[in-house]
């Protein structure tokens, strides 16, 4: 092996300081978006029970997974449809969120009762996109409890969007109710 | 190494015998050879692998979901573990003991590498699971180029070529490019180390990446496979033409024949028995692929390429059965084409035959 460069210390401490930093930078702008972030609730739609846990995570699927068609911007099979979108959501009197509009760019001048989430397209799958909050690690051998909660429709996720449309999932709701929530540190 | 020291010594004794060397210049290098002979050679291979250990247990530890722990307790533990283990390199590096050093660098990066999966557990990110693969292989990446580590750079490839299939099984049709900058980055890393092995492990790289670029276009379509085997027998020429030129920079020329072939040969397998799968050229893509496989053998014979030599052989054997299995037209043209095949490699042979012995025979040269 050929030796190390002549100063060795100081490749060491620098992957020191840039690893620590990558990692540092990872946790700070997570809690920053969970701080900070418009709050929002998303209810959880069933799914297939034998896909829902591996290992200690669950699969969450949301309502606004699935894109309605005449959202789309581009023909279902174009290869040249975009990997990242961002879905615009409207809450009704309800407080229920729907996808009203998909777009490129981040959407601008909305209105209070709208948010733009960021998304990225399933290839296999045209209509379904994906908000990075459809995986959620839960205690070891909590799983079987939250699996029957997502088949009885009544688990819905609080989710962090910030004004860049980036998503964090903050904790579990039953029934209005949280069961899970996210600590920060 | 130990292929080599042994063949090393039976030509050592062989040479004594023939009274090629004295029995005191015989003892002289044996005992150097002895004295060059590194004691920690297995010590640092069990290094290295206690270190790919460590960063599974780093990867187990994520994956055991330490609820008990808050969140802050378990970034303790990995930050610790990081700084621990790069401390110890530090710590190795100023004591001298720069293979054990290199084993503890590894084990850093493995347990940064569990450091993103416990962040993205703890904080539920999900995201691209591509991305995350991504910013590991970066990360060992710029500390394998900070403190010129061959097996950090070594493991940022392998990081990078795991991150380059995540992301291709998503979109299958796409050409990845952005594999090759990263890919690049530590092709430099590896020319600036000059580890041989490094430069295998990115040829292999590339050349994968190359022949499935063939594929992307669909099986079947001659674009791809055809430019796949165009790329191999570009690098091939360039490997005759410019590689003497490039060797008094970095000795690559070799390897530049070895994986041109490589690359080419599979571009025409794809062209001859998955393009061409109803046998409509076999005969001419048959011959011209022979035709080449017997050149490239030649020339790796000519330039004592042995890697190349084996793998022309092995082109060969490959070759010839799968025409076998495949057939042309019928048995007896089959038959026909392999007797014709035959007869021109015996002629070859013949030639090869008649130039040696000229050579040898020339006044001056040994016989």
């Amino acid at each position: 092996m050929k030796r190390l460069t002549t100063h060795p210390l100081a490749g060491v401490i620098a992957t020191a300081l840039l690893l620590t930093a990558i990692l540092g930078s990872m946790v700070f702008d997570r809690v920053r978006l969970l701080q900070t972030a418009r709050e929002i609730v998303l209810p959880i739609t069933p799914v297939d029970p034998r896909d829902l846990f591996r290992g200690d995570y669950a699969r969450l699927t949301y309502e606004i997974s699935t894109l309605d068609s005449h959202l789309l911007v581009w023909a279902p099979g174009d290869p040249r449809r975009p990997k990242n979108v961002f879905a615009t959501l409207e809450s009704d009197v309800t407080f229920k969120w729907r996808v009203v509009a998909v777009s490129l760019n981040l959407p601008k001048n909305l209105a209070t009762n709208q948010i733009a989430i960021a998304g990225r397209l399933n290839q296999r799958q045209p209509n379904s996109v994906s908000y990075g909050i459809e995986r959620y690690y839960v205690p070891e051998g909590t799983g079987d409890d939250l699996e029957k909660l997502a088949r009885d429709k009544t688990l819905s996720a609080v989710v962090a969007v910030d004004t860049r449309g980036r998503a964090a999932i903050k904790g579990l709701m039953r029934d209005g109710r949280r069961i899970y929530d996210e600590p920060l540190w | 190494m130990l292929h080599t020291r042994n063949r090393l010594l039976k030509e050592i004794e062989r040479w004594q015998t023939q009274g090629w060397i004295t029995p005191e210049g015989a003892a002289g290098i044996k005992a150097d050879v002895a004295a060059r002979r590194s004691g920690l050679g297995l010590a640092q291979v069990l290094a290295t692998l206690a270190a790919v250990l460590i960063g599974f247990a780093a990867m187990s530890f994520v994956a055991a979901n330490w609820h008990d722990l808050s969140k802050l307790a378990r970034l303790a533990v990995i930050f610790t573990g990081l700084w621990s283990s790069l401390a110890v390199a530090g710590a190795l590096l100023q004591a001298g003991r720069g293979g054990f050093a290199h084993a503890a660098l590894l084990a850093a990066v493995a347990i940064y590498g569990g450091g993103i999966m416990l962040i993205a557990q703890a904080y539920q990110m999900d995201g691209h699971p591509p991305d995350a693969v991504l910013l590991w292989g970066l990360g060992a990446l710029a500390g394998g180029l900070l403190t010129r580590s061959n097996p950090v750079l070594a493991a940022a490839l392998v990081l990078f070529v795991v991150w380059h299939w995540m992301e291709l099984g998503e979109t299958w049709n796409e050409v990845h490019w952005a594999f090759l900058p990263a890919w690049a980055c530590v092709a430099g890393g590896f020319a600036i180390t000059r580890w041989r092995p490094g430069l295998h492990l990115v040829c292999l790289a590339i050349a994968s990446w190359v022949i499935e670029y063939g594929y992307l276009f669909g099986s079947e379509a001659v674009r791809g496979h055809l430019t796949v085997t165009l790329i191999g027998l570009g690098i091939v020429a360039a490997g005759i033409l410019v590689g003497p030129a490039i060797d008094r920079w970095r000795q690559v020329s070799g390897a530049m024949m070895l994986y041109g072939f490589a690359i080419a040969f599979a571009g025409a397998m794809a062209l001859q028995f998955v393009v061409d799968r109803h046998g409509t050229h076999t005969l001419l893509y048959g011959a011209i692929v022979l035709f080449a496989i017997v050149a490239a053998l030649a020339w790796s014979w000519r330039t004592d390429n042995k890697a190349a030599l084996w793998t022309a052989y092995a082109a060969f054997s490959i070759e010839i059965f799968s025409l076998y299995v495949k057939k042309i037209g019928t048995l007896l043209g089959t038959s026909a084409f392999f007797l014709a095949a035959g007869l021109f490699v015996a002629a070859l042979a013949f030639v090869a035959f008649r130039l040696h012995r000229a050579t040898s025979d020339q006044p001056g040269e040994p016989a």
